[in-house]
């Protein structure tokens, strides 16, 4: 009942849309004759007739509105005709009869849609998701992916290292500023220090929090070209020997810390138990270094900036090069400068020397994110493809739609219709049908991206970040769009209207046609190969990182993080205690088997390459010292995260005192000891004094990733050095995990109420964690490549079925001449297959050739690999059988006699 | 008062109005009805272009609005009939007549029973 009254009072409303003497006439019968055909519908409770109604209705209303407003206009300019022909007055008056025809038109289109609903479906699925799927998969992929750096003119901006040999590392504060002051090339530049971890307390923060903080140079701001969201950044000069308590906070940690609250601005906070006054919040883009929290000014003594504290190399340098100065002259200039210090400081020089130093030049862009030019390149490929696919569908389906229709534009034609007239209606149509494709692409997209990244990982970095990519969802609106319109048209286009007439019936025309409309299925076929060939590669790839072995075992075993402060642990002692006292106080938890401290754990993005020296061995190295990651860990640390000891025993509390102990692992073994074991021998870092006696060799542990072989890996003991910002982690027998981290996250509270945990996680999320990005790859691969195995076997079933009912007299003939059913099934699948096998054998071409540009994003799989290939035709032709066998079914299932009879 | 002949050619839905009043006055929905089933379904008119036409017929004097009304429709009075009137009927007569001679024509017979058909 209600959507009855409300039915009628649009309507009603709707009518206003009439002139008012039209309205005063007719108004109250034309809203009878609405009341009545509702009223028999309603009785009939036929609610999809129902809403059919309704829409046509309003629809129909809305031209003939417009035909009476414009014949009402014409009436009042012109005398009243005496007479009602009306083919005479339209001659007398063309703009409206224009506009009434294409009304006209647009009526007919959208009857002529609903008569023939599975192929306009079909055309405007296709629509729909090539640009709907399209340009979501482009919008998120380009965002997570391939953001562009919120910084000015991010192509000038380069990162300086040193370098050892091959062995990039960072800088002292002497090199920073010979390169800051020597420099031609370079416009301006900062010194950062990165990552620290400090505990945030006080203002509206109750509880300490852990936070990740990056010293940085006063110019730092000014080189990137940043601007604040709040406040004034500007930090004393790095030259200034006192530090002024200042920062800098992001605009994450003002949201979620202080509900953004722009009376921040001015207020003090404390990092580890010092005041800061907080002078500006930066835009909410600017994440650099990677997720700081807080910048402090960073600045150097006297003494730090004298020659002899150029072995304490523990900075990152970013500068703004000049206008038009290319990367290589940067780093020219960089090896000039560096040369020139190995003379200056001549305690130096022979190390310097002997171990190949030199500067190292990036760009920040490529350093942040990796290599953008091929993986868009690959993207943009991909959408181009599956757009490709989607418009050799729409294509198809519309010139067999056509050319069904061939008899009746045929007749209209005869009737007297004009080639221009009936080119019109075609256009008109074609028109609705694309914008109404169009559209749903839109909203589909838009449906997307609301409720689509539900499904994506959410630990997919920026995800929240995802806004639709208006140039490519335009760009696929008006090829689509174009596609439909001209394929629509395509048999009218040709010719006079008598040789439209010929061309629509003769056998000759539709010969051709079908023709090219195979040849666009087997388009269809080579493309959707070559993404599936893309997809299948990246899965295997991924498959293979995936039963990699990490060389430590995740089950079970969960980590954490802390940092103490300086202020209450001051030296090694203190630390070295309280350390001792957490890893018991853990293991006494129920079910926790073992615990262990440790600098870092496997895969969680730290890194420390270091060079070190064999005793005894010096005069092998020729400038080119064994290097290796340096990891400190603690007593247990190898029986807790599962990591095998081939030879000697683990660190334990005797490191503390005895000797001076390293552990190697079995890469640095072979490398640097071959065919001898390296237990017993010593090796030194930076002094011969200092000596350290390798007492085990343990297997290899994934540090980087899984898909990088890393490097050989030295372990010191953190009863040595027990280190201020930690990991620690707990083996454990407890399968519910999250009551364990309950119960690690209190014991840590009752042991120290200053010092928050964080990256509280399972070891196995952070393998999971590790391979987020493969993972994306593929899922991005697949998501198209599924798209598009899907459209090619529409277009393939579209073709086959068209062939079949246009054939239904031949088949008919050939069953009555004795054809069985099975002939008739071997014939049609012949067809689809013959196509499929011709799109195949193009496609796997493409493929050899195309999927090179994947091998960067391979890991330990050839971009040729022949078993994916085959796997992938296998596919194809699978689901090939399955939408060739549908009208094979069919057309075996004709009634001979039936059939003969269509024509 | 114009001869009939002045008003043909008539536009082809408004020869089906006419024809759908020729045996008993109609209301708007009547008319939809009639030409529908009369067509078989060929010819749906929606009702804005329905009133369009009626209007255009009144205008020109072919059709005209009855006072007389069904006891069952009594009670609306918004429900009005239509009927043919007199110049109505001799141009729907003429009109048929002129159809009439155009289809006996040779050339049409031999156009429609050729090919193409």
């Amino acid at each position: 009942m209600r959507s009855r009254a409300l039915a009628e009072r649009c309507y009603r409303l709707c009518l206003r849309l009439y002139p008012k003497e039209f309205r005063d006439l007719f108004g109250g019968e034309l809203m009878e004759l609405f009341r009545d055909r509702r009223r028999k519908l309603v009785r009939e409770q036929d609610t999809r007739a129902l809403l059919w109604l309704n829409l046509r209705t309003f629809l129909e209303l809305l031209t003939s509105s417009l035909a009476e407003r414009a014949s009402s206009a014409r009436r009042s300019w012109l005398p009243a005709p005496d007479h009602i022909s009306s083919s005479r007055h339209q001659t007398s008056s063309k703009g409206t009869s224009m506009l009434s025809s294409t009304l006209q038109d647009l009526r007919y289109a959208l009857k002529s849609v609903a008569s023939r609903p599975t192929s306009a479906i079909a055309v405007l699925l296709t629509l729909a998701v090539g640009i709907g799927a399209n340009s979501t998969f482009f919008s998120v992929v380009d965002t997570v992916l391939l953001r562009p750096l919120p910084f000015d003119e991010p192509d000038r901006l380069v990162t300086l290292y040193s370098r050892y040999g091959d062995t990039v590392t960072s800088l002292s504060p002497p090199d920073y500023v010979d390169r800051r002051d020597l420099s031609e090339t370079l416009e301006a530049s900062a010194a950062i220090q990165t990552p620290l971890s400090y505990n945030l307390g006080g203002l509206q923060t109750q509880a300490a929090r852990k936070v990740t903080v990056s010293k940085v140079t006063s110019a730092f701001f000014e080189v990137l070209g940043v601007n604040p969201a709040l406040g004034n950044p500007v930090f004393p000069h790095e030259a200034s020997a006192e530090a002024a308590n200042v920062a800098v906070i992001s605009h994450e940690l003002w949201v979620s810390e202080y509900d953004a609250d722009p009376k921040l601005l001015g207020t003090e906070l404390t990092l580890h138990g010092e005041k800061y006054t907080v002078l500006a919040v930066m835009e909410s883009a600017f994440d650099f270094p990677r997720s700081t929290d807080i910048w402090l000014p960073l600045t150097f003594t006297a003494d730090q900036l004298a020659d002899s504290f150029r072995g304490n190399e523990y900075l990152r340098m970013v500068a703004r090069a000049k206008e038009g100065v290319a990367l290589e002259t940067v780093q020219a200039e960089m090896e000039t400068i560096a040369a020139g210090v190995i003379e200056q400081v001549p305690a130096r020089a022979e190390y310097l020397s002997a171990s190949g130093w030199g500067a190292s030049t990036g760009s920040l862009e490529e350093e942040l994110v990796g290599n953008v030019r091929t993986a868009l390149l690959v993207l943009l490929a991909t959408v181009a493809l599956v757009l490709l696919i989607a418009c050799f569908n729409v294509a198809n389906i519309l010139m067999a739609r056509t050319a069904e229709r061939s008899g009746e534009l045929a007749l209209r034609s005869s009737l007297g219709a004009s080639r221009g007239r009936l080119l019109r209606q075609l256009f008109t149509e074609n028109c609705a049908l694309a914008l109404l494709g169009c559209g749903l692409g839109l909203a589909l997209a838009h449906f997307a991206l609301a409720y689509g990244p539900v499904w994506i990982p959410h630990d997919v970095p920026r995800l929240d970040q995802v806004r639709l990519d208006l140039r490519v969802t335009l760009f696929t609106m008006l090829v689509g769009g174009f596609c439909a319109i001209t394929f629509g048209m395509m048999p009218a286009l040709k010719g006079s209207s008598a040789a439209l007439r010929n061309v629509m019936q003769s056998a000759n025309a539709s010969r051709k046609q079908s023709q090219l409309r195979s040849l666009l299925v087997v388009g269809q076929v080579a493309v959707a190969l070559i993404l599936l060939v893309g997809a299948g590669l990246l899965g295997k790839s991924f498959d293979t990182l995936m039963s990699t072995e990490p060389g430590f075992d995740s089950d079970g075993r969960v980590t954490l993080r802390a940092t103490l402060p300086d202020v209450d642990y001051a030296d090694d002692d203190a630390r070295r205690t309280f350390q001792r006292v957490l890893t018991e106080s853990f293991s006494s938890i129920p079910q926790v088997e073992s615990t262990a401290i440790s600098g870092r754990v496997p895969l969680d993005g730290r890194q420390s390459t270091g060079t070190f020296h064999i005793v005894g061995n010096e005069d092998q190295e020729q400038g080119r010292p064994p290097s290796g990651e340096t990891t400190i860990v603690g007593s247990g640390f190898f029986r807790t995260m599962g990591i095998t000891v081939e030879e000697g025993r683990e660190f334990d509390q005797r490191d503390a005192t005895g000797p001076n102990t390293a552990i190697v692992d079995r890469w640095a073994a072979d490398r640097y000891w071959p065919g001898e074991s390296p237990v017993g021998r010593s090796i030194y870092f930076s002094s011969a004094d200092r000596s350290y006696e390798v007492i085990a060799v343990v297997g290899h542990v994934k540090q980087l990733s899984l898909s990088e072989e890393g490097k050989p890996q030295v372990y010191l003991s953190a009863e040595l050095f027990p280190p201020s910002d930690f990991a620690i982690t707990v083996h454990s027998n407890e399968t519910n995990t999250a009551a364990l981290m309950v119960s690690i996250r209190e014991q840590l509270r009752r042991l120290a109420p200053g010092v928050p945990p964080y990256r509280l996680r399972t070891l196995r999320s952070t393998l999971r964690d590790s391979v987020v990005m493969p993972r994306f790859h593929v899922a991005v691969m697949a998501s198209f490549s599924t798209l598009a195995l899907l459209l090619a076997a529409i277009g393939l079933y579209g073709l086959l079925s068209h062939s079949v009912s246009q054939r239904t007299a031949e088949i008919g003939t050939r069953m009555a001449l004795g054809a069985t059913r099975i002939n008739i099934v071997q014939k049609v699948l012949r067809e689809g297959l013959l196509l499929t096998i011709v799109g195949c054998a193009l496609g796997v071409t493409g493929a050899l050739i195309l999927t090179r540009f994947l091998s960067g994003l391979l890991f330990q799989v050839s971009s040729n690999d022949p078993s994916t290939f085959v796997l992938v035709v296998v596919v194809l032709l699978t689901v090939a059988t399955l939408a060739a066998f549908l009208p094979a079914r069919r057309a075996a299932t004709l009634d001979p006699m039936r059939a003969i009879r269509v024509r | 008062m114009k001869a009939p002949e002045n008003h043909t050619p008539l536009k082809p839905v408004d020869f089906l109005i006419l024809l759908a009043l020729t045996e008993e006055e109609r209301h708007g929905y009547g008319i939809l009805r009639d030409i529908e089933q009369t067509t078989s379904g060929e010819v749906t008119l929606d009702a804005g272009n329905l009133y369009r036409s009626i209007r255009r017929l009144m205008t020109a004097g072919l059709v005209e609005r009855s006072e007389r009304r069904r006891a069952a429709d009594a009670d609306d009075e918004r429900r009005r009939y239509y009927r043919l009137s007199k110049q109505g009927a001799m141009v729907a007569t003429a009109e048929a007549r002129r159809l009439n001679v155009l289809l006996r024509l040779d050339r049409t017979q031999r156009l429609l029973e050729g090919p193409g058909s």
